[in-house]
């Protein structure tokens, strides 16, 4: 009896890890590109690879440097223009590959209609809010030396919202505004850290983990008995209105430190409480919304976030990546050419 | 209902312990309520259309077993065919044929425009229509006593294993064994657990993840590059036989485990080394339908050799639309219809080696080349398949032709591999053992069991986080 479930365990174990291999040379599960670090929080692994399949699909490779796209190093020519995107999943851009995203189009629009060497360098992270990509910025991407900063926001961006377990966050102190890392003390960055080496390479494990996140939920009921069970999934509305949006001393003090320490543009998804446009522009950043844009797609009956392989609705699709890609572009190169005459 | 979907196995784990558990008298009533049920799922109005179906080749059957004139038996066929073929180009082929003549219609100041009806396709309806259609044609060539019970003739049409995408079943193997109610064996319920769980593999490991890829790709083509669009083609290949032969597997797993027997509708088509062995080998139900139903009542080979071909053209013509309502299948289908008339022109009448033995190397390497020769054509035939149009067909040999290089090369050829040695695994053990459960002829049972867990566990796992993909072929 022993015999026969020591042979079963084996073989159940070792099918397991050959099927491991098979899930990691397949690319047929998304892998952890994630990492621990005690000053940046969660950050990118460097030099990984990846394959996303959600609403729509990407694959490419997190660089040397530990953002997405070209590893352009820390040091920057001269006569090159830098720019530095900042922001959340729309950013990151899991959606589409590199060479559809804004990024590329950003970059091959100003340097060929500018003649300048133009890097466009992606530091996007999901679930950033503004005080997130301001931490990351300051920690990691100004080492880049960019000479513009493009945060691409949504109103409830400028709400501290997101999960600080894991990075840093920003507060006052004696009126100045300062970056706290107690983080790492957090049971949630700890457990995190002890179990990552597990977790970021075995497929087998990360599709029981996110198992149990979908079964701590109660989405197994849905997933269970489908049509005879309807979940309702908790959606997210706390941020529909725009008057309710608690613009804390904190996220106020982030938007005048931007406006004094870097050249930036905010380039908002969607509308924003007047109050905080106005606050946007006397701190000297640059406000612009997509929806300029991507308003003439729908009214020609076209939805930017639709996903026609999925028939999903979710982040900006190809063709509105193609036409934020574009309206940036002309966007900055009037701003150069504004720079241009003004000297 | 879809097999890889949890609600399917919580339908298994309620419907089978019930089976079991009642009377044999009431097994059959049961096993076509269940089976309604599972139809019923994706759209209960088209229970209606399988019932009507049911009653049509039921009553038809009856009067021509009866009917002893030619002329009321030719009649009498006449009726079930007309009405099969009438519901099934009513469904899937009206919009089709519709579109075709628009362009001939305008020629001469027409316009069909009223006639697009957005009609939504019965799922599997190609595959019950045959199905019912074989059962009185073998009626009407004396090689078929109908059944007088309307239930057994009812489940024997949506027997749910089966239904939705086959193997399209014969009444003279599966009606006996409805009639009969067989007592499920031990060897049958091992089989049964072990080909759901390889199948279930199949399907959702192999043919759902490869496809993924396949769909993107084939979707937006225009933003992909030569290298990716010529491997998602390959991947196509291999996500069309792992979820088409995993879901046969599922259906006679299935079948197994209630004690019904299913025919074998795949055995490792892409270790052929000609395209007729390939069509011995692929979809065996349906080229065999084809072959005793058309090929044979058209003449086969016995009116000439031109005949032969032309016989063998319009088969596969048909098997191509019978596909779908687009030029695409029947392009599909032409293509298949000249390599097989090439290769019959080639061997003439010698017989063919059923299958390869190794008799050194020089016959391996020889069998190797035949094996990658025919897989090339059969992928080039894959593109028609897939394509859903012909500006689709045409962006691919211009990709091809005008050839962009991609920084993806290396990891699409890897996954293209590891998706090609985890389906060939499979097809070299099925083809040595002749078995598709060649896992329990293992001397130990522990690690055959153990095996068989292991991928079942794994299955379970990615089937939990991601929304069921139907299986390609109930489009059909």
């Amino acid at each position: 009896m022993f015999g026969k479930i020591f042979y079963f365990l084996l073989s159940v174990f070792l099918t397991i890890f050959i099927l491991e291999f098979f899930l990691q040379y397949s690319e047929s599960t998304s892998p952890s590109l994630s990492e621990l670090d005690p000053v940046l929080g969660t950050t990118l692994k460097k030099n990984k690879a990846y394959t996303y399949f959600n609403e729509g699909f990407s694959m490419g490779y997190t660089n040397k440097f530990g953002y997405y796209g070209p590893g352009y190093s820390e040091e920057r020519t001269n006569n090159s223009l830098r720019i530095a995107l900042m922001g959340d999943s729309y950013v990151e851009g899991h959606q589409l590959f590199d060479r559809n995203h804004f990024r590329s189009i950003l970059e091959r629009e100003i340097s060929k209609k500018t003649n300048k060497k133009v890097q466009v360098l992606n530091f996007g992270m999901s679930g950033f809010d503004l005080n997130d990509s301001y931490c990351y910025y300051m920690n990691f991407a100004n080492k880049f030396k960019p000479n513009l900063v493009v945060y691409v926001l949504e109103s409830s961006d400028f709400e501290r919202y997101s999960n600080k377990d894991r990075r840093p966050t920003c507060y006052i102190d004696n009126d100045s505004l300062k970056i706290s890392y107690d983080f790492r003390k957090s049971k949630s960055y700890n457990f995190a850290k002890q179990t990552s080496f597990i977790r970021g390479r075995s497929q087998v494990i990360r599709l029981i983990y996110n198992d149990f996140i979908l079964i701590k939920k109660g989405a197994w009921k849905s997933i269970v008995f489908d049509k005879f069970y309807l979940w309702n999934g908790s959606h997210n509305n706390h941020y529909s209105n725009i008057q309710e949006l608690k613009y804390d001393l904190v996220t106020k003090a982030i938007v005048k430190e931007i406006g004094k320490e870097q050249n930036a543009i905010f380039l908002l998804r969607d509308s924003i409480h007047q109050s905080i446009k106005n606050d946007i522009i006397s701190n000297n950043i640059q406000y612009l919304n997509v929806n300029d844009t991507l308003n003439t797609e729908i009214k020609n009956g076209k939805n930017p976030h639709y996903w026609n392989v999925t028939g999903q609705l979710g982040h900006w699709n190809i063709d509105a990546n193609s036409l934020i890609g574009e309206y940036l572009a002309n966007k900055i190169i009037h701003n150069l050419n504004k720079a241009k005459e003004n000297k | 209902m879809l097999f890889n979907s949890f609600v399917f196995l919580v339908f298994l784990l309620v419907f089978i312990p019930a089976y079991y558990l009642l009377p044999k008298k009431y097994r059959n009533i049961f096993l076509l309520l269940g089976s309604y049920v599972f139809y019923g799922y994706w759209d209960y109005r088209f229970v209606s259309l399988l019932f009507l179906s049911t009653i049509i080749d039921f009553t038809i059957g009856k009067f021509l077993y009866q009917a002893l004139q030619p002329r009321k038996r030719k009649l009498l066929l006449f009726l079930s065919i007309s009405a099969n073929l009438g519901i099934l180009a009513f469904f899937k082929y009206f919009g089709f044929f519709v579109q075709s003549f628009s362009p001939i219609a305008a020629m001469f100041g027409g316009n069909l425009d009223y006639l697009h009806l957005n009609i939504i396709l019965p799922v599997g309806i190609s595959f019950y229509t045959f199905q019912t259609m074989s059962y009185t044609i073998d009626i009407y060539r004396n090689s078929l006593k109908p059944t007088n019970n309307f239930i057994d003739f009812a489940v024997f049409v949506a027997f749910f294993p089966q239904l939705v995408a086959g193997p399209i079943e014969r009444a003279k193997q599966l009606l006996p064994q409805i009639i009969n109610k067989p007592d499920v064996t031990k060897i049958q319920i091992k089989q049964g657990l072990n080909l759901i769980a390889t199948g279930l593999f199949k399907k959702v490991l192999i043919g759902d993840t490869s496809g993924r890829f396949v769909d993107h790709i084939f979707t937006n083509m225009e933003i992909y590059k030569s290298s990716e669009i010529l491997f998602a083609l390959i991947l196509f290949s291999i996500q069309i036989y792992a979820d088409f032969s995993g879901y046969s597997s599922i259906a006679r797993g299935t079948a197994k485990i209630m004690g019904f027997e299913l025919m074998k509708n795949f055995e490792q088509p892409y270790l052929s080394r000609n395209i007729t062995e390939f069509w011995r080998r692929w979809h065996i139900s349906l080229s065999s339908w084809l072959r005793d139903y058309l090929y044979i009542p058209l003449g086969g080979n016995r009116k000439g050799v031109k005949r032969t071909y032309v016989n063998l053209m319009l088969t596969m013509l048909l098997g191509g639309l019978w596909h779908g309502a687009s030029w695409n299948f029947v392009i599909w289908g032409g293509l298949h219809g000249i390599y097989l008339a090439i290769h019959k022109f080639i061997i003439g009448r010698k017989r063919l080696e059923e299958s390869y033995h190794y008799k050194g190397i020089p016959s391996l390497a020889k069998f190797l080349l035949f094996v990658l020769t025919t897989n090339i054509l059969v992928l080039i035939t894959w593109l028609f398949f897939r394509a859903t149009d012909f500006n689709t067909t045409r962006l691919f040999f211009s990709k091809m032709i005008h050839w962009e290089p991609s920084e993806f090369t290396y990891r699409f050829l890897t996954i293209t591999l590891t998706f090609s040695i985890a389906i060939l695994i499979f097809d070299i053990f099925e083809y040595y053992t002749k078995k598709h459960t060649f896992l329990l002829l293992l001397k130990n049972k522990s690690v055959a069991w153990g095996v068989t867990s292991g991928l079942f566990f794994v299955t379970l796992l990615y089937m939990f986080q991601d929304k069921p993909l139907p299986f390609i072929y109930f489009q059909f």
